[in-house]
């Protein structure tokens, strides 16, 4: 019998569109620099479609018989939707950037595509190979975009930094796997949580150094301490559209399968991992956010920020259930969309001034009320404010955090996310207070400024009404925890 | 430590003179030589892989490490003239490498030895009581004949594994892509 | 009328301000030539609030019609979110607890912001951010409203969390100013604000969680039954009420969270009055009285609350008499009178503190209005600068000195019923306490009635030189146009004329508040057998409503009397428009001896007040301030910002150092599972 082909509808979606983009730019040399941009969105909208007709579908993908190495469920549903939604805004975000900054849109948009792609198999995979394959398509994808500013020196090596660590994070994963294969003898997350169930209380010590490689890995594409090192400088280096998608895609395809990994494959084990992802999550927040309040770049506060961001999203795969599942995904679509507002901001400012220092957003205020007022919003949103998106997303996790037994763990969050506080006023104050230095207002063109309006508004939409939303989180996550 | 077997005899060969590349690796001072270790650490891995009755993997070993990657190694390091700035190839963090290293060394080696390993495949002709076995890996198919572990590979990558064999190539793709995108010369950069 | 009312009349008080907030902020997306007048927006903003104080006022009768008067009014939940995982049940509602301190509180709240916005048309004339000004202040009200409405902890957080936002933004309202000499800029302050009030916070958020993972409950009826049947482990319940007074403390300014109470002073004078005298600060103490049942289920809490409440009260009453800045006094005041509210909670006084809140928010916020009517004529808040201010603004005078009396505790007014029955709920529960209470009573007093002398009596001294409306203002009328900013903006060099009383929009709000200010207290006068009392306690479970102390003449007397020794105290030395005694006078012993006055004068001034409490108590007050209080508040942020420092060496741009992070990282997270696995 063969396996059912047509759950991975979305991915073909994506994988002929972006072979379309390509083909496209290189028959028409004429075509102006953004179009390939906006038609890859275009291909990315049409992806998120096709996943949504997905909805309370509940179905494995059988390679053979007995072999389920993909799941298309709600949790995978909610993860594509989200991810293909991503994509659009970056590449809407990215047309104009490219125009100006990069040559190859074509390959550009449809490497952005491919990244989506990988992220969204990443987030389907339920066997170990498949998974990891996918991992490596996202990180090669992201390999290529973020040297793509191949003029800048920045850049070029932000991407050597990122292959050459990403490559070595990659070795210790993999190697984690054949331990957990070694130990178990299979590589689908069934099997493996069977092999483990049987286990009992023996611990393997195979199995303890497997983990600590595997958490390494995903640690190391979501940016947990010690991990983390090469965020500031690839955050920085990247070109700007393809930082956001680094703090977006990346982490929440990397989210996605970490939380899957451990939540069906691992959990019999729970007791073992629990104590060493806490700590990490706790390391991870405070460091993120401490090291932030010395920053003077609007990326690496970004990427310090997010560092920090990692650390509240731990708490949920460290806590391991059902609502801490739905609170990660609900957080993620937040601080997606909280994200992507700040970066498309970001992107308008560099267009326009061709600076990222924070020095350099003085008066901004005064310049373009718009975008300091929805740098504002961001802003508040990702210090948890309520009203705004970022204080449900974040009080949940802290919620589910705690039922779990980790009360520290969320009581260190609590006062990670005050500090982190501080570092947003500082920007804001920037923003405000200080005067412009150089004097004149300027525009915003009108699609950015409606992509922003449109992520602002998402933004209070969540921190008001998230019933919606987390209860779409809470049907994805129960499907991981439905045995 | 008792000889049960030729094969073990070459086992230890083997593992000797890897290991002792490997050092070479790291701790050569000209990156010709490093370069040189490492295509004889990959070589005689495949033949650890050999022993282990892994000949297509062995095979593929060779061919691509043995032979594609050393190759790009040179090139890389000819091209770049890294050999002309001279310098100490090692930095301030060797002690502190040296230490992380042999860290992980000792969990592995410990790890390792105090594991029960599962044993996915059935083997056959295993000699008894020997701490190095040698195993003739066959796997069945569906149909319940017996394969080699060529054949194996091949039956999984064409079924169970098909679509994350897909997904490679797009990785390659991607790499591909990339690699020409970012090698490519300035002609094309004038906007 | 009074007899029942719908939920949705309910909601509509707080759906008022929220509306003006968002229409005069949707005005800014008309294209600007275009846009409606700033008057009318602030008439429209000024109406509505009238609407919503119409309907508090309704909501308090019929509270106050019902059975038993004060019980409460239940209108039910409404499921805002729900999420079932796993056994985990997660509902997270919104509704209204209607009783009777909600009725009081939203009264207050109304009234209060409803004059202070009719104030303000005159106070930020000609303001570039007048529209701004009152979409903030709208939303602020919203926020407050939402506040005292809430009847689960969510929701209270929420808007917790709003206000103090607000107040960010409010403090801040003149971002752009640079920071007075010797003060600190309004951005500072409102960055130093939100700041410290979230370090309080987090202790509150902390006390949630806390709560909801112990009950799996967010409403508060809930937790106080569950407090109060000891239902969960007592540790539990002094936890989580310790948590939640953090909150409190750090939003009612209370001691070692005061500090930045006197500096929010750099906001607008009517957004001090609304936020930093009459609601806000007040929202901690009515957080504690809302979870009075939880307090009373957990001693060590109580006692907590009520220390921290005395040394608060005492400490800030030091500092307030030897501030130069009228409106710092004002706010020492506060931070001192908060300080007593919380103490009279702590002791057990649930309706003498929610009886002071009430009558506190009337005169303090009367005060400072006034203090701003006096500013809009001298153009300065420094006492030296003023005198004799008596003439001039004899309105501003007569309220601002009513309002005094009732905050000395000079009966009949307001201040002295509550201040009593705070005094006698100590005197029963604690001696120390209770003389702790009466010093302050006796410096708040003298205080106070400093100000008055030093603002109101003797010569004018001339005031600052002006925004430059000191021309046009002679005429008396109300077209501040080049009046851009009152608190100390750009100084025209043309030097201010006399001062003048301010515009019928300013003091028509001081003279309403003065009724509340002398009559608002007999609505708990013993003679009147405590109706209010009664009402309040209707809150609380009938367990916790003890009968009130007796009226208690002695300490009603001996409070009065020491009240009107603290401000004859001021009189004797400050009544002659003196700031300072010259030094030279003590060179000169025989005119010494022959102006006793001045002899005592300078006793005073140099020796008690200069020598002991100024160079001592002050000093000393001043100087745990500044360095242990304030030390460990930026002693934090230098350890927070030192140890952020050493862990950006660690990013150190090189591709090695990165990879042995990496390699490391996993060493040591094997070698510790290693440890923990082979033990």
């Amino acid at each position: 019998m063969n396996p059912d082909y047509s759950l991975l509808i979305p991915e073909y979606i994506l994988a002929v569109w972006a072979a379309l983009v390509v083909a496209v730019d290189v028959m028409m040399p004429k075509l102006r620099r953004d179009v390939p941009a906006y038609l890859a969105a275009l291909g990315a909208l049409a992806a998120g479609i096709a996943s949504v007709l997905y909805i309370d579908v509940n179905k494995g993908f059988e390679a053979i018989p007995g072999v389920t190495i993909m799941h298309v469920d709600d949790y995978t549903t909610y993860m594509r939707v989200l991810l293909c939604g991503i994509a659009v805004f970056i590449l809407l975000m990215s047309a104009q950037f490219v125009r100006m900054r990069l040559s190859h849109a074509g390959e550009y948009s449809a490497i952005v595509l491919v990244a989506t792609l990988g992220g969204m198999l990443m987030v389907e995979g339920t066997e170990l190979i498949t998974s990891w394959i996918a991992l490596e398509l996202l990180s090669f994808c992201f390999y290529t975009l973020v040297s793509f500013a191949r003029r800048e020196l920045r850049s070029n090596e932000a991407g050597l930094k990122y292959m050459l660590l990403g490559a070595f994070s990659t070795a210790l994963f993999l190697y984690g796997l054949s331990l957990i294969y070694g130990v178990t003898g299979t590589t689908t997350y069934d099997g493996i949580a069977a092999a483990l169930s049987n286990r009992g209380e023996d611990l393997t010590l195979a199995l303890v150094v497997g983990f600590v490689f595997i958490i390494a890995g995903l640690g190391f594409k979501v940016a947990a301490v010690p991990f983390h090192m090469y965020t500031p400088d690839a955050y920085q280096g990247a070109p700007l559209p393809i930082t956001a998608m680094l703090s977006t895609t990346s982490k929440a395809a990397a989210f996605a399968l970490f939380f899957r990994l451990f939540t069906t494959a691992f959990l019999p084990a729970h007791e073992e991992w629990k104590w060493m992802i806490a700590l990490i999550a706790a390391v991870t927040m405070m460091w993120g956010n401490l090291v932030a309040l010395q920053q003077t770049n609007l990326r690496r506060l970004f990427a310090y920020s997010s560092i920090g961001q990692v650390g509240f999203m731990l708490i949920a795969v460290a806590a391991a259930t059902q609502d801490a599942g739905s609170s990660l995904l609900f957080h993620m679509a937040g601080y997606a969309v909280t994200n992507l507002a700040a970066f498309t901001i970001i992107v308008v400012f560099f267009n326009r001034e061709g600076s990222d220092e924070i020095a350099d957003l003085a008066g901004l205020a005064e310049r373009q009320p718009f975008l300091a007022l929805a740098m504002v919003t961001a802003l508040f949103s990702l210090a948890g404010m309520p009203l705004f998106a970022g204080f449900f997303t974040k009080f949940m996790l802290f919620v589910s955090g705690w039922d779990a037994g980790l009360e520290w763990l969320s009581g260190v969050a609590v006062v990670a996310s005050l500090i982190s506080l501080y570092y947003y006023l500082m920007v804001i104050r920037q923003m405000y207070v200080i005067a412009p230095r150089v004097p004149g207002r300027f525009r915003t063109p009108a699609l950015l400024w409606g992509v922003i309006a449109v992520l602002v508004v998402g933004v209070f939409f969540l921190g008001i009404w998230p019933a919606p939303l987390l209860d779409a989180a809470d049907t994805a996550a129960a499907f991981l925890f439905r045995a | 430590m008792q000889i049960h077997s030729t094969e073990q005899v070459v086992f230890y060969l083997l593992a000797v003179v890897a290991v002792a590349a490997a050092l070479g690796v790291v701790f050569a001072q000209d990156i010709i030589h490093s370069a040189l270790f490492l295509v004889v650490t990959l070589i005689l891995t495949a033949g650890v892989y050999v022993l282990l009755s892994a000949e297509f993997l062995s095979l593929v070993q060779v061919l691509v490490y043995g032979g594609g990657v050393s190759i790009l190694v040179m090139f890389a390091v000819m091209i770049t003239r890294v050999r002309d700035a001279r310098g100490p190839l090692d930095g301030a963090q060797k002690p502190i490498a040296i230490v992380a290293g042999l860290a992980i060394v000792t969990v592995l080696v410990l790890m390792i030895s105090r594991t029960e390993w599962q044993q996915a495949i059935p083997a056959v002709n295993r000699p008894d009581e020997s701490p190095v076995r040698v195993q003739r890996v066959i796997t069945q198919t569906d149909k319940g004949q017996l394969m080699s572990d060529t054949d194996a590979i091949g039956h999984d990558l064409f079924t169970t594994f098909a679509v994350p064999f897909e997904v490679a190539s797009l990785v390659l793709l991607v790499a591909l892509v990339g690699a020409i995108y970012l090698a490519r010369g300035e002609e094309d950069e004038v906007t | 009328m009074f007899d029942s009312i719908n939920e949705f009349q309910v909601w509509l008080i707080y759906l008022l301000p929220l509306a003006s907030c968002l229409l005069i902020a949707a005005q800014y997306v008309i294209p600007a030539p275009i846009r409606p007048n700033p008057r009318s927006l602030s008439t429209l903003s000024i109406l509505l609030m009238a609407g919503s104080f119409l309907l508090a006022l309704q909501t308090l009768g019929v509270v106050m019609n019902a059975a038993e008067p004060g019980q409460m009014v239940g209108f039910g939940e409404h499921r805002w979110l729900s999420i079932a995982a796993g056994d985990i049940h997660l509902d997270v509602p919104i509704g209204i607890r209607l009783d009777g301190l909600t009725a009081v509180m939203l009264v207050v709240v109304t009234a209060v912001a409803l004059l202070v916005q009719f104030y303000s048309q005159g106070y930020m004339a000609g303001d570039p951010g007048y529209p701004r000004y009152y979409a903030f202040l709208s939303l602020f009200t919203t926020s407050m409203l939402g506040l005292v409405l809430a009847d689960n902890m969510l929701m209270l957080f929420m808007h917790w969390e709003l206000v103090g936002l607000c107040s960010y933004l409010l403090i801040g309202f003149w971002f752009a100013n640079p920071a007075r000499p010797g003060y600190t800029s309004p951005a500072a302050a409102a960055k130093k604000a939100f700041i410290v009030t979230r370090a309080g916070d987090v202790g509150f958020l902390i006390a949630i969680l806390l709560i909801w993972t112990r009950t799996h409950t967010f409403n508060i009826l809930e937790i106080q039954e569950i407090a109060e049947a000891h239902r969960i482990p007592d540790h539990i319940i002094t936890l989580f009420a310790l948590g939640v007074f953090a909150g409190a403390a750090g939003k009612s300014a209370q001691f070692p969270l005061h500090t930045w109470l006197p500096d929010a002073m750099e906001g607008p004078t009517p957004v001090s009055a609304l936020i930093h005298a009459a609601t806000m600060v007040a929202a901690g103490v009515y957080l504690v009285a809302r979870l009075f049942p939880v307090y009373e289920a957990s001693e060590q809490a109580m006692d907590v609350v009520a220390i921290i409440g005395a040394i608060t009260a005492l400490v800030a009453a030091t500092m307030g008499l030897v501030m130069r800045d009228l409106k710092r006094v004002l706010a020492y005041s506060t931070i001192s009178q908060l300080g007593y509210m919380m103490l009279a909670l702590g002791v057990g006084g649930l309706v003498a503190g929610i009886f002071h809140l009430m009558n506190h928010a009337f005169f303090k916020a009367m005060l400072f209005l006034g203090s701003g009517s006096v500013n809009h004529g001298t153009n300065t808040f420094d006492m030296h600068k003023m005198g004799g201010l008596r003439r001039y603004m004899p309105i501003t005078f007569a309220t601002f000195v009513i309002g005094s009396l009732s905050l000395a505790g000079i009966p009949p007014l307001s201040g002295f019923w509550s201040k009593d029955e705070i005094l006698v709920d100590a005197w029963y529960e604690n001696k120390l306490l209770f003389a702790a209470a009466l010093t302050v009573a006796f410096m708040t007093a003298f205080y106070m009635f400093r100000a008055v002398f030093l603002t109101f009596f003797g010569e004018y001294r001339g005031g600052e030189p002006g925004g430059g409306h000191g021309g046009a203002s002679a005429h008396g009328d109300e077209s501040h146009d080049a009046h851009a900013q009152p608190d100390g903006g750009a100084h025209a060099p043309a030097h201010h004329a006399m001062p003048h009383e301010s515009p019928l929009v300013m003091w028509l709000p001081l003279a309403i508040l003065a009724v509340p200010s002398i009559l608002s207290g007999l609505v708990n006068a013993p003679f009147f057998h405590h109706p209010f009392g009664d009402f309040i306690l209707q809150s609380v479970p009938e367990t916790l409503r003890h009968e009130p102390h007796p009226f208690n003449w002695g300490i009603a007397i001996s409070s009065s009397v020491l009240a009107v020794l603290g401000i004859a105290f001021a009189a004797l030395l400050y009544a002659g428009g003196r700031v300072r005694v010259p030094l030279s006078l003590l060179a000169r012993p025989f005119y010494v001896l022959f102006s006793h006055k001045y002899f005592l004068d300078e006793l005073y001034e140099r020796a008690i007040v200069g020598g002991i409490l100024y160079q001592g108590v002050w000093r000393l007050a001043a100087w745990f301030d500044a360095t242990v209080v304030d030390g460990a508040v930026n002693g934090v942020a230098r350890f927070t910002r030192g140890a952020s420092a050493i862990m950006r060496r660690a990013q150190t741009g090189s591709e090695q150092s990165y990879g042995l992070m990496l390699t490391g990282g996993a060493a040591l997270m094997v070698l510790f599972l290693f440890i923990t696995a082979l033990r």
